[in-house]
């Protein structure tokens, strides 16, 4: 089974959150984003996080501003969240935090035939 | 300032450059500086990290497709980083000409046509002027109504590129304006060509030069006062573009001043797009006057070299107006929508109420079928 589409629909949710979530610690150009997410499963991509950043700043969620850095013939494009963009990232991990426990509880080995959500809700067991 | 990058990152820029089309010139240059100086720090780790930088953007068609296209937010790139600042290539500087185009108001058809009519008849007519002056045929009426029509399209022209939102056809202080600064600089122009070479020969006369040698720094002062004079007219081609299209702000000295060191750009673009079809244009009266008996083959000339003469004038129109954003600074907005656009949402509802009457009637008229 092809399970391609599913994850790169997965990928395109985090992306957003992973790249929020970096600047948090202060503004970054493109490279080091890229760079600081690593391998990040391959939820970042050099060709999906320009258009990202893109929209983002369109968006007001960041702002940029560019820069010379020393000895370089090319300046940096700088992003860093604007308030609108820290309180969004805010919320995004709380919500993601939730989800992703979720989602761990929802898909870990059956003991006895039925799994339990976090929410204390039971769901049934996916059938073989 | 040297950033040139390996010609794989050059061919994948430029192509970038190219599918990003739709975008407003200063938002294009921004993405693509962004994603040079990406390929540049790649680039500088080595020639494999360049290569997966370069397999990891992928096709530059299907980046630039997703990138948000909705316009507006993004920070200003540096100035010295603009694309009108540096050196161009001449396909840069048809790719600027063309996004002008492509960002202006509908109407260019209509510039075309006046053109193409008025040159045909006109050139028709003074070449016969002067082939068959038996005729009687008043070549000074002939070349104003020809004036007329060029400078009537040369106004709407700007207004359609540079303000799209006035009305394009209209006799107003505007095209007045815009006329007589033209008129004014051409005829200063010509009128100072022809007193520094009369002034250049009779000086040779006086240092005792034979006659062929007057008239040999005759042609070479000529041509050097034309070129200069040329160089002259061209950077107030913004400020007179600005008249017609009534940016009143610029003015003839931010013209001069904002063409300073852009003239190799402005040069590009007028041997790439305006020369040939000058050329053209040259040789086709040439022909009509000076190699072909004037009859039917003289008629048929005339409609070839009106369209190439409609040619050199929309080519001029959108050149200048490409030169006046550069000077002024203001960015090439994104292309105007064609039919593909949204529709106005006011007017579809419009269209809805219009028709739900309509549409009611039909039913109430259809028999109700049993079950």
């Amino acid at each position: 089974m092809d399970i391609t589409s599913w994850q790169s629909q997965l990928r395109k949710g985090a992306a957003e959150l992973v790249v929020l979530s970096l600047l948090r610690d202060g503004e970054r150009y493109g490279l080091d984003i890229l760079d600081s997410a690593g391998g990040s499963g391959g939820v970042l991509s050099d060709g999906t996080l320009y258009p990202l950043l893109t929209r983002l700043e369109r968006e007001a969620k960041v702002e940029a501003r560019w820069a010379m850095a020393d000895g370089a013939r090319i300046p940096r494009k700088y992003y860093r969240l604007t308030a609108e963009g820290e309180a969004l990232v805010a919320e995004m991990q709380r919500a993601w935090h939730e989800f992703s426990a979720f989602v761990t509880g929802a898909i870990e080995e059956p003991r006895d035939g039925r799994q339990t959500a976090p929410s204390g809700r039971t769901i049934p067991a996916l059938a073989d | 300032m040297d950033d040139r990058l390996p010609l794989p990152a050059e061919r994948f820029l430029r192509s970038l450059t190219k599918a990003l089309w739709t975008l407003s010139s200063d938002e294009r240059d921004a993405v693509v500086l962004e994603l040079r100086g990406h390929l540049a720090e790649r680039s500088a780790q080595g020639g494999p990290a360049l290569d997966q930088a370069l397999t990891a953007l992928g096709a530059p068609e299907a980046l630039a497709r997703r990138f948000d296209q909705s316009g507006g937010g993004l920070a200003a790139i540096p100035a010295d980083f603009a694309t009108p600042r540096r050196p161009l290539r001449v396909a840069e500087v048809v790719a600027e000409v063309r996004a002008t185009f492509r960002a202006s108001g509908e109407g260019f058809l209509l510039v075309g046509a006046l053109l193409v009519t008025s040159l045909i008849a006109t050139d028709f007519l003074s070449w016969m002027s002067i082939r068959l002056p038996e005729v009687g045929v008043d070549a000074v009426f002939v070349t104003a109504i020809r004036i007329l029509a060029v400078f009537a399209a040369l106004g709407a022209g700007y207004r359609l590129a540079l303000s799209p939102r006035l009305p394009a056809w209209r006799l107003g202080t505007s095209t007045l304006a815009f006329s007589a600064g033209l008129a004014g600089a051409t005829a200063i122009s010509i009128a100072g060509a022809i007193l520094v070479v009369r002034g250049a020969s009779a000086v040779a006369a006086a240092a005792g030069m034979t006659q062929g040698g007057v008239l040999a720094v005759k042609a070479a002062v000529a041509l050097v006062t034309l070129a200069l004079a040329s160089g002259l007219l061209l950077r107030i081609q913004p400020w007179l573009a600005a008249l017609a299209a009534e940016r009143h702000g610029f003015t003839a000295r931010a013209s001069w001043e904002g063409t300073r060191g852009r003239m190799g750009n402005i040069l590009k673009g007028w041997a790439a797009l305006v020369l040939p079809l000058y050329v053209l244009h040259f040789a086709l009266n040439l022909v009509a006057l000076k190699l072909l008996p004037f009859g039917a083959g003289t008629l048929f000339l005339a409609g070839v070299d009106g369209i190439v003469s409609a040619g050199v004038a929309i080519a001029a129109i959108l050149l200048n107006a490409t030169v006046f954003r550069w000077a002024s600074g203001e960015p090439i907005p994104a292309p105007r929508a064609f039919g593909s656009a949204r529709p106005d949402e006011a007017l579809v509802e419009q269209a809805r109420a219009r028709l739900r009457p309509l549409l009611l009637q039909r039913r109430l008229r259809q028999p109700v079928s049993a079950e």
